[in-house]
């Protein structure tokens, strides 16, 4: 009853947002309500037979189990295809209602004629979003319906994934779905500019809230990706330039430039066309970036084992709307050109920098996880681009980058030609450039590589150029301090990931019981082992003691889980968290009388560093987007 | 200057920094390329000793030996196999017939030297490329390895 429930709304879904197609624009706000609402209904249904074990839903049956625990029978529900397209169609639906509600329709009953131009753009960018919606709809009533059936019901199911039972594998969807879908409305809008002929600094206003919180959630959602993979796949790493990461880094990097686009937009005029032709291709890069993990195509560490066909409906969407996108914009982008001009130095100049490296960046990744896919369908040769090409130019550019960034705050909006030119106010730099200098010397000292010794001097520097603009002036408004927050949190990040790249320790050792493996200062004994089961798996589980010089600093328990349903297993390390290092511990082969361990220690200093700047990065964009103008003193 | 000259300095700049830029990605893109072959490839091909490439095939039964920290198997995609030595802890659930992708590099005497190995966490999956090697060979069974 349930499932079938949550497939006629799917449907009738699917009608309403045709019907506001062809309704009158005053149907909006009922029929955005009205399916959302539906869709919740229907994803609320498919949470309900995961809950109740429903196997009759071949969903239900191909990713959950009886013996799932109850967190991961209602997270499992996102963590397949259809499941999780689901969630996206919910969250796209939720940000229409979102859209529709925030502006208020100035209707004449009698004609249904709108009065400002700005309304007009609205419509056109909420019919735009209907369109996307119903695309979406359609694919997953058609190819991925998650309440497809089947026929006798089993007794159990295949169970979930082991990699995926997790708190953190749980969220990251739905944060990178809030942060892909919400560059829907970036589009739907330069979509609406395009066709009504004007992008002005009320549509960058508009849009650069939408495009801030959208990329707050991506960013989220990247850190919580990584994270997972820091601690699930046992390997102590957290990127690894997978192509599964590579494609949610990509619409990333450009979202990045696009709200930097915006502001220009807003504060000057100017980036009309750059902005409109952003905001498309961000959108694309988002959609390719959804199918891409779902196709088939790619062979990575994780990645959705999925039917390719499908990948033929989601190719033509994604062509199509491109299409589309660019047609018009070849059409009518000339028409939100603007004869602004700047001065060299000037924050435009450094705007338009910022966007040209970031678009660098964003293509520089692209290029090397796209091109195998190609080179594959030309020629059937298949070849896989190595970490060193991405981790080369990926941050040589990015160090350049963020030089650059610590020298906006000197550098004003350009003025009209007729002022005097600035001058440069270098001495605030004395303290930064010092401070960079003695910590880049100090991390040659404990012989650091030359990409290190840069990375640390590149990350102190921005990191106090930026934070010291709160220190010289009294009151600041509430945007400045978002900005010092992201940015010095961009420079946190860096830090984090220079520091336990090369100050990072590794060890490997077979252990026997009592033997004792010795890293970094500390001492780990292996006391123990034990053979014991959960609730839907079976583990090993080693017991470490941690020494350090002759103290007990904690105890891990690292383990091998084998799940007996899901037919396979998960190397669970075992985290030490400090606030300047963890301590990583992780067990591989055991033999059959659990007498020899093979054991993987690592040190990572500073590792908390990079979620850290996460986390100030998303807060910061938060801020920004959300922040009341001015602080309530 | 007039503000033209100054656009025209300024779009140079920006253009010769973009043509190094590209030359550096490009340089370095053809440098990382790891070619990946199945092993009837890799024992007709001559591969360059050293040069880092991927191999992919499932383990040939009986073929394991564990020496401490020291694994050695042999890859298969049933015509020809290929004895892969690894140093360090293998992945979990990693077993005869199971389908694994090697990276590393032939050494001189045939043998190939893996640095990594990826295998997925799943005793169903079956990475694309191994799927293929085997079609090729003909000894595809889709319904073993769905």
């Amino acid at each position: 009853m349930i499932p079938i429930i949550g497939n006629i709304s799917l449907i009738f879904s699917l009608l309403f947002v045709v019907l506001q197609v062809i309704a009158p624009p005053r149907f909006y706000r009922i029929g955005a309500v009205s399916v959302f609402f539906l869709v919740l209904t229907s994803f609320l249904c498919l949470i309900y037979s995961y809950v109740t074990s429903d196997f009759s839903v071949l969903n239900v049956y191909n990713n959950s189990s009886l013996a799932k625990p109850l967190l991961y029978k209602i997270t499992g529900a996102w963590g397949n295809h259809e499941g999780s397209m689901l969630l996206l169609i919910l969250i796209l639906c939720g940000y229409n209602l979102r859209l529709v509600g925030r502006w208020s329709l100035v209707v004449d009953r009698n004609n249904d004629k709108l009065q400002t131009i700005n309304d007009q753009l609205s419509i056109t960018a909420y019919l735009t979003q209907l369109l996307i919606t119903a695309g979406f709809l359609s694919f997953i009533i058609i190819t991925s319906n998650p309440f497809e059936r089947i026929f006798p019901v089993p007794i159990n199911g295949l169970g979930l994934n082991p990699l995926l039972q997790d708190v953190g594998l749980a969220i990251h969807p739905p944060m990178l779905y809030l942060g892909y879908i919400g560059f829907s409305i970036a589009f739907s809008y330069a979509i609406a500019a395009l066709i009504h002929g004007e992008a002005d600094a009320e549509w960058a206003k508009t849009l650069k809230k939408w495009v801030l919180t959208s990329w707050g959630f991506l960013t989220l959602g990247i850190g919580l990706g990584s994270w997972w993979a820091y601690r699930e796949l046992g390997w102590g790493g957290f990127w690894f330039w997978d192509p599964v990461e590579n494609v949610s880094i990509i619409p990333w990097l450009a979202a990045t430039g696009l709200y930097h686009s915006l502001i220009v937009l807003e504060k000057r005029g100017t980036f009309a066309v750059w902005s409109v032709l952003l905001a498309i291709i961000t959108f694309c890069l988002s959609l390719i970036g959804i199918f891409l993990v779902r196709s088939g195509i790619v062979s990575s560490v994780h990645s959705f084992a999925s039917d390719p066909s499908r990948g033929v409906f989601i190719l033509g969407f994604i062509g199509l709307t491109g299409a589309c996108a660019f047609f018009l914009f070849a059409l009518r982008g000339g028409k939100l050109a603007s004869n602004a001009k700047f001065p060299i130095l000037s924050r435009e100049t450094m705007m338009l920098f910022n966007n040209l490296f970031f678009i660098t960046l964003s293509a520089t990744v692209l290029l090397g996880t796209i091109y195998p896919i190609i080179l594959e369908v030309i020629s059937g040769v298949r070849v896989s681009v190595g970490a060193p090409y991405f981790n080369a130019t990926f941050n040589s550019i990015a160090m350049v980058m963020l030089v650059f960034a610590s020298f906006v705050p000197v550098i004003k909006w350009g003025k009209k030609e007729n002022q005097e030119s600035r001058k440069l106010e270098l001495k605030k730099f004395i303290f930064p450039i010092t401070a960079s200098i003695i910590s880049a010397v100090l991390a040659k000292l404990q012989h650091a590589d030359i990409l290190t010794i840069i990375a640390i001097f590149v990350a102190t520097f921005l990191f106090l150029a930026t934070a010291q603009i709160s220190f010289n002036y009294k009151q600041l408004p509430l945007r400045a301090y978002a900005v010092i927050i992201a940015h010095c949190g961009a420079a946190v990040l860096v830090a984090g990931i220079a520091i336990t790249s090369c100050f990072g320790i590794e060890k490997e050792q077979i252990l026997y019981k009592g033997e004792k493996m010795e890293f970094a200062g500390y001492e780990a004994i292996l006391v123990d082992g034990k053979l014991d089961n959960s609730e839907n798996y079976v583990f090993r589980q080693a017991h470490f003691r941690i020494l350090k010089d002759g103290n007990e600093i904690t105890n891990l328990y690292p383990e091998i889980r084998v799940y007996p349903t899901e037919g396979s297993s998960t190397i669970e390390a075992a985290i030490y968290y400090t606030l300047f290092s963890n301590i990583y511990a992780a067990i591989g082969e055991v033999d059959p009388e659990g007498i020899k361990y093979a054991t993987r220690i690592y040190y990572k200093p500073m590792i908390n560093l990079i979620w850290l700047g996460c986390i100030m990065m998303a807060g910061g964009g938060f801020l920004a987007a959300w922040g009341k103008k001015k602080l309530p003193i | 200057m007039k503000p033209k000259t100054q656009r025209m300095i300024f779009i140079i700049i920006g253009l010769t920094a973009m043509l190094a830029a590209s030359l550096f990605i490009l340089n370095n893109f053809r440098d990382n390329l790891v070619f990946f072959y199945t092993p009837t490839e890799l024992s007709q091909k001559l591969v360059t000793a050293g040069k880092s490439v991927r191999i992919g095939g499932l383990v040939e039964s009986g073929s394991i030996i564990k020496n401490n920290d020291i694994n050695e198997f042999k890859l298969t995609d049933t015509n020809n196999s290929i004895k892969v030595i690894f140093k360090g802890i293998l992945p979990p659930l990693f077993r005869e017939g199971q389908g694994i992708v090697a990276q590393g590099s032939m050494n001189a005497d045939g043998v190939f030297i893996a640095n990594n190995l990826l295998a997925k966490h799943d005793e169903k999956y079956m990475p694309p490329e191994v799927a293929d090697a085997l079609k090729k060979s003909g000894q595809w069974k889709p319904e073993k390895f769905k």
